[in-house]
């Protein structure tokens, strides 16, 4: 439908029959067929051989930091070793290989090879680590033996915290941190210039300690969890193509496996019921995806399209239940021994575009998202803290259907304005929900306005109304009612709202080589039902940016931003009409310079970045006439960064690089709790600290030839 | 059901009227095409030798063993058309890209989806196709490294419309994107997909269990909005709350939840104080005894605390 005349001549030269493309019987267009030869070209510089690029050098990091090492690995205070390559190998008939590496001496690494010879195959193999640091500074007094995490032998459990008298002699340091390491394969087989085969296959190990809260009715203590999680990935697919057509039928199975089925701990705190003294929670269960999809597109006309998807899924998951109990002596027979869960999901999309005359554009979709949970119903006997006999509960397998049906239309005005407008109707309906069925209609409209060729302003608006058809008290599956809410409470994401948003954008190039840009947009949620729960929240936002290209290769790019979410929740402590109040005020404010010289100088090429956010989350919550704050929760950072290159020899470049943070955070919910800070939980001490950390990098970086 | 009707109907009145004026001007523009050159490239190359016009002989443009490739084709010309008026009037008559190009967006991004046809299947119903967006508007194609296919390099170009993004991904807690590790196409699909915002898979959770899959289920005992929608809770561009939550845990929960046996209380600052510390507060919050917050596969998991 875009194509201009010239596409459609060519479209028309090689139109192949349906058939004949499905079997794969067409075969590859000739190289410059109806024209030139590409091989007798005598002015183009086809590479040849090999290109090579590496950098080897090392770093020195100023400062023990667990923060500033997240993501990077450079946690600890010391020399580290930096290599990065990119080598590139062109051989006979336009073979290429090329491999690449980056942060090859760090924790976060990445390493890839690529074969392929265009037009016929492509081969991917890969592998990138990633750390990721949680927390830091943790203690624990637990000891990790198989999936138990065991007490000393000489604790002695307390009613408090502060009572736990072998507390202090038993901690050990812990770190809650977790690294990915993802291996991945892949191939593309072209067959001919209509049919594609794609096959990728991805393993990831994602090992480490993560965080695990271990309760016992009034008393809780934060685990340091063991993380050993396998994620297979395999996503093949085959497209074909023609002249007016596309279709890929594609499978993806995704594969979960954990190594920890479960987790007991020793009871730190005395124990509220005889029995109550280990306890015993079922960590992630192995599970499986599998789903094929068939999506493609037909244009019957040049400015007409259809476009479709239909994906067929299934969840799967049979692990071994745990018994209800870690008590020998409370067991009771389960139900099922495996609960063969199994979820079905339908995803289905119908799209069509078709522009009318040069101006009128309009397009109509349809989508249906539908989630069908197969997982048998079964009443549990369950027990509260490994003990307590509760009134048996059935799980409740949700259901969810999500279907949206959308209009919209653009059209073009004089002096390359637009005018553009849609509406769109979601409905969802839902199973054991307060709320059987919502529906939403939204409405939006735009304008894109040019003032003469160097300014562009846009302007949004939105209004989306939402209504369910009746808010009730939840109920399982058996008809049992479930734990009551307050009957004036509404759910968010059921609750009736009203949802106005407005957007504007500018942007300027009042020079050729200056952009400038600006973005600014509020909206505002009104829950017009709720009495209790999330009442309000609004949103605004404002960021800009501006880049200058100047003579001798400088640039220089400044941006800066601010946005606010703010919202409104009522509770009620009496379980009857609002008590009290919260008010949440989250702020962050961003700014950022780069510079770069590029050819300002013959020999040297300096660049220089600089990045400031500040984020503050503020709570108010008040209650019969009175207000209080909570402190905030806060973060600063200035990251400056800074690169020196000099060209050496031809094939020779040193570089020398710094990079500095200072970072600053308040983070109340961890910060100076300690172990035993809070009387009835029994933490690990992690919080965030700041740091004030730099990295110096001397390298060098050779390369065969520019 | 009249919905559906409804989209039935428009369905055919389009595909019967939409399309059939434009084939007709396709064909009389096809009988007043110019010529391609005899000598291909080499015709353009002679005048054309443009700085960093060999890096273009390194992109997967240039492949000659490639039939779908231009450099399989008709070289320069597969992308800038026929070279048979452009040589007499030097710049009006080849198709030209980007900024002040004189040939418009649609006919550029034709010319990019002729080949790109697995593009093309969401491309046209896609938020950037309606913005009027060039393809070369975030591709660079005469080299042979395209930043905008660099996990690194990738958001600097995202950022220059979705400016707000930015700076949420310098918030405390938020995917690794400002390090580097990630991009923004590693949740959307910029050019297109059937599902809202562009994410690549067809739902949000799916999108985000490709690498959160531990979170999938399905379990014994669920958490209806983690099952129906992550973001509900969390906020993947970043936040000031840990675990990317969209506000401090005690009063996201306190959003839906007001027991009758667990009510809902006021927690104040008193709860900070050093002698009367609450646990629903600090640590974790509610998630301190909710550990399995996102489902539960324990027989005596109905309250996700096992």
């Amino acid at each position: 439908m875009y194509c201009s005349s010239y596409c459609s001549s060519y479209r028309s030269s090689h139109r192949a029959p349906l058939l004949a493309v499905l079997l794969g019987l067409v075969p590859a267009v000739a190289a410059g067929s109806d024209g030139a030869s590409s091989e007798s070209c005598e002015l183009c510089s086809f590479p040849s051989g090999w290109y090579l690029e590496t950098d080897f050098g090392a770093a020195f990091v100023s400062d023990d930091s667990f923060r500033f090492g997240d993501y990077t690995g450079t946690t600890d205070e010391g020399v580290y070793l930096l290599g990065r390559v990119a080598a590139d190998y062109w051989g006979a008939a336009g073979a290429h290989w090329r491999l690449e590496g980056s942060d090859l001496g760090l924790d976060a690494r990445r390493l890839e090879l690529r074969g392929d010879l265009p037009g016929r195959y492509e081969f991917r193999v890969g592998y990138s680590a990633l750390p990721h640091n949680l927390f830091e500074s943790g203690q624990t007094p637990f000891r990790l033996t198989g999936d138990s995490l065991i007490l000393p032998p000489d604790w002695q459990p307390a009613p408090t915290t502060t009572a736990m008298t072998a507390l202090d002699a038993s901690l050990l340091p812990v770190e809650i941190r977790t690294e990915r390491e993802t291996f991945a394969l892949g191939l593309s087989l072209v067959q001919n210039e209509h049919v594609e085969y794609t096959v990728d296959y991805r393993y990831t190990d994602k090992t480490g300690t993560g965080i695990f809260g271990g309760s016992f009715l009034n008393t809780s203590t934060l685990l340091p969890r063991p993380v050993d999680h396998r994620f297979h990935t395999l996503d093949a697919r085959m497209v074909v193509r023609a002249d007016s057509w596309s279709a890929q039928l594609g499978y993806l199975a995704s594969i979960f496996q954990n190594d920890n089925q479960r987790l007991r701990w020793d009871n730190p705190f005395t124990p509220v019921q005889p029995g109550a003294d280990v306890g015993q929670a079922a960590l992630e269960p192995d599970n499986e995806f599998h789903r094929i999809s068939l999506s493609g597109h037909y244009r019957p006309a040049a400015a007409t399209q259809l476009s479709a998807n239909v994906s067929l899924g299934r969840m799967t998951q049979d692990d071994m239940l745990l018994p209800y109990t870690s008590s020998a002596d409370l067991q009771s027979p389960l139900p099922v021994q495996a609960l063969d869960a199994e979820v079905d999901t339908l995803n289905a999309d119908l799209r069509l575009v078709s522009r009318w005359g040069r101006d009128l554009r309009i397009t109509a979709s349809y989508t249906l998202d539908d989630r069908d949970n197969r997982t048998p119903v079964f009443e549990w006997s369950y027990r509260l803290a490994e003990t307590l006999a509760a009134v048996p509960r059935s799980n409740t397998p949700y259901d969810i259907e999500r279907r949206r049906l959308r209009f919209a239309a653009d059209y073009r005005l004089p002096l390359r304005a637009k005018l553009s407008g849609g509406w769109k109707r979601e409905t969802v309906e839902r199973n054991f929900s307060e709320v059987d069925r919502s529906e939403q209609d939204e409405f939006w409209t735009k304008l894109k306005l040019p003032v003469g060729q160097r300014i562009d302003v846009a302007v949004k608006y939105a209004f989306a109304d939402r209504d369910n058809d009746g808010y009730r008290q939840l109920e399982g599956p058996t008809g049992e009612s479930l734990t009551a809410q307050n009957p004036l409470l509404r759910k968010y994401n059921l609750a009736d709202r009203e949802r106005r948003a407005l957007e504007l954008s500018v942007f300027l190039r009042p020079y050729d080589n200056i952009d400038l840009g600006l973005t600014a947009e509020t909206s505002d949620d009104d829950y017009t039902d709720s009495v209790v729960g999330l009442v309000s929240a609004d949103y605004e936002s404002i960021a800009g940016d501006a880049a200058f290209a100047l003579p001798r290769g400088i640039s220089v790019a400044v941006h800066g931003g601010y946005d606010r979410y703010d919202s409104l929740q009522a509770g009620s402590q009496a379980f009857a009409a609002p008590d009290w109040r919260a008010d949440s005020e989250d702020e962050t404010r961003y700014a950022g310079l780069s510079l770069s010289l590029d050819e300002a100088f013959e020999r040297f090429r300096l660049q220089f970045g600089y990045t400031y956010s500040e984020t503050t989350a503020a709570v108010r919550t008040s209650a019969f006439g009175s207000a209080e704050d909570f402190p905030d929760l806060s973060s600063r950072l200035h990251r400056f960064e800074a690169s020196l290159d000099y060209d050496w020899r031809d094939t020779l470049v040193v570089r020398l690089g710094w990079l500095f943070e200072d970072y600053v955070v308040d983070d109340w919910p961890l910060d100076d709790i300690g172990v035993d800070g809070v009387p009835r939980m029994l933490g690990l001490g992690n919080e965030w600290l700041d740091h004030d950390a730099g990295i110096v990098m001397l390298s060098l970086r050779y390369r065969n030839r520019r | 059901m009249t919905l559906r009707v409804a989209l039935s109907g428009l369905l055919a009145a389009v595909l019967l009227c939409g399309g059939t004026a434009v084939v007709t001007a396709d064909d009389e523009a096809e009988s007043a095409m110019p010529e391609y050159s005899e000598a291909g490239a080499d015709d353009c190359l002679g005048c054309h030798q443009e700085p960093g016009m060999a890096e273009f002989f390194r992109s997967p443009h240039a492949a000659v063993s490639d039939p779908r490739a231009p450099g399989g084709q008709h070289q320069c010309e597969s992308c800038h058309g026929p070279l048979g008026a452009h040589l007499p009037m030097h710049g009006d008559a080849v198709i030209s890209f980007g900024a002040g190009a004189h040939t418009s967006v649609d006919e550029q991004n034709g010319v990019c989806l002729e080949c790109h046809q697995d593009v093309d299947t969401h491309w046209a119903s896609s938020v950037h196709a309606s913005e009027d967006l060039a393809c070369v508007s975030c591709h660079t194609i005469h080299t042979q490294h395209d930043p905008v296919l660099s996990i690194s390099e990738e958001p600097e170009r995202c950022y220059a419309c979705h400016k707000k993004e930015r700076g949420q991904m310098h918030r405390p807690y938020a995917h690794p994107v400002r390090f580097g590790k990630m991009n923004c196409s590693t949740c959307h699909a910029a050019h297109g997909s059937p599902a809202d915002a562009a994410l690549k898979q067809v739902t949000l959770n799916e999108t985000c269990w490709e690498c959160h899959a531990e979170k999938r289920g399905p379990f014994a005992f669920e958490h209806a909005p983690a099952s129906e929608d992550c973001s509900l809770c969390h906020e993947p561009h970043g936040s000031s709350h840990p675990g990317m939550l969209v506000k401090t845990p005690h009063l996201l929960c306190q959003q839906c939840h007001s027991e009758r046996d667990h009510p809902s209380i006021r927690f104040t600052p008193a709860g900070l104080e050093e002698d009367s510390r609450s646990g629903f507060l600090l640590g974790r919050s509610c998630m301190n005894c909710h550990s399995n917050v996102h489902g539960s596969n324990h027989p005596s998991g109905s309250t996700l605390t096992r």
